[in-house]
């Protein structure tokens, strides 16, 4: 069987020509799946992302609680970001699953109970701001008082969650120090082969 | 390719587990000493080929390499492909430990069958042999993506429409494959031909 240097030549444009074409598209998959997520009162937020940092796109995301009871669901984002209702204040278990059967699971603690309405005329505090010339009253609420200070909070906290969310990403990445150890692994299991045979042999 | 744990029944995972200890303990009888270098050498390059990540298509796939494995291994293609596949599981969370039966047998069989297809082929011409090598490296990867989506749909059936997306999706990296693995056997027929004896 012989095959021409044409057809040589035409096989590799063919094949050049498919994989440039493909080359163009943007990435999405990869391999090692992980979940970073918080709660937000009554929401809870999140981003799914693979190993080497790539987004999970368009990823299945159901979230369920303790006894495993689905409570809600939602799909990543092109940027693997997630949010999805959830009044259930007990731990959560969020488990994302991508087209190409990749899964992820994490979970979540519970949120912190939510205090009831407190009775405004017991708690009715006044505020008072004077002026050089007149004087005003500024009333609040110890729920409006609450509501404000968590806001504030909430996006002192946006940072740190960036910050922390990186660190995530770092740690979940695979490390030189991985692959070396791994390849040294190998090597070692293949010379365990080689001396246990050698001695068969021997023997 | 690798399947996650918690996905698949325990009836397909210890069908996977079986089928590939048979592969393994074949493997190791067939293997001999001059060859050990050679299943070290193939297992670190699988290892590692799972790290490559080529950007084609909608998805961005691994090189898996198992067709060249399996074309200069034949049966010892198994225990390579399961060892790697342990300490991708164990190092970098690939796959599962559980699913390593399964993992193993659908990469490390479709190397076999390379092996019996077109092993003849590198002892012929140069283009032939490159054409053996490119056939083995893209078809046993499409093989693998296959049996992958078998299993799923085994375990259930609404993994169905997955499978055919699923052997699209790695179309274009057997395309990858297929040339490094011609590439590969082209370079040892020439400075090493006892290789691919």
């Amino acid at each position: 069987m012989k095959l021409s240097d044409s057809f040589f030549k035409r096989f590799f444009r063919v094949i050049l020509l498919i994989l440039s074409i493909l080359t163009v598209s943007t990435s999405g998959y990869a391999h090692k799946m992980a979940i970073y997520a918080y709660r937000e009162g009554d929401k809870v937020f999140g981003e799914c992302y693979f190993a080497d940092g790539s987004p999970c796109v368009n990823s299945r995301v159901v979230i369920l609680n303790e006894k495993g009871a689905k409570l809600s669901e939602a799909f990543t984002d092109a940027k693997g970001l997630f949010s999805s209702e959830v009044k259930d204040p007990g731990p959560l278990k969020i488990v994302v699953m991508t087209e190409s059967a990749h899964k992820a699971e994490l979970k979540l603690g519970g949120s912190p109970q939510k205090r009831k309405p407190t009775d405004e005329n017991q708690f009715k505090r006044n505020v008072v701001r004077k002026n050089e010339n007149e004087s005003s009253q500024l009333v609040m609420t110890k729920d409006e008082l609450r509501i404000m200070i968590e806001e504030i909070t909430d996006a002192k906290l946006h940072e740190l969650r960036t910050e922390i969310k990186e660190i995530n990403k770092k740690v979940d990445s695979v490390s030189a120090r991985d692959i070396i150890g791994g390849i040294g692994c190998i090597i070692g299991v293949w010379a365990l082969v080689w001396f246990i045979m050698r001695r068969k042999n021997a023997s | 390719m690798h399947i996650s744990e918690g996905i698949l029944s325990p009836k397909i995972l210890l069908a996977g587990a079986v089928l590939s200890a048979g592969g393994v303990v074949l493997g190791l009888k067939k293997l001999k000493n001059e060859d050990i270098p050679k299943a070290a050498v193939l297992s670190s390059a699988f290892f590692v080929a799972s790290l490559i990540h080529v950007p084609l298509g909608p998805a961005s796939c691994h090189l898996v390499l198992n067709g060249l494995n399996g074309i200069l291994l034949g049966w010892t293609a198994f225990p390579c492909i399961l060892l790697s596949l342990a300490l991708q599981a164990v190092l970098f969370q690939f796959g599962g430990l559980t699913t390593i039966g399964v993992n193993s047998f659908s990469m490390a069989m479709p190397a076999v069958i390379s092996y019996y297809l077109f092993r003849t082929l590198t002892h012929k011409g140069k283009k032939l042999a490159f054409l053996a090598g490119f056939l083995a490296g893209s078809l046993a990867l499409l093989m693998a993506a296959l049996f992958v989506g078998l299993a799923l749909v085994e375990t259930e059936k609404s993994f169905s429409p997955m499978v055919g997306a699923f052997i699209l999706m790695n179309f274009p990296i057997s395309l990858v494959e297929g040339v490094i693995s011609g590439f590969v056997i082209l370079y040892l027929k020439k400075v090493k031909p006892e290789m691919l004896t």
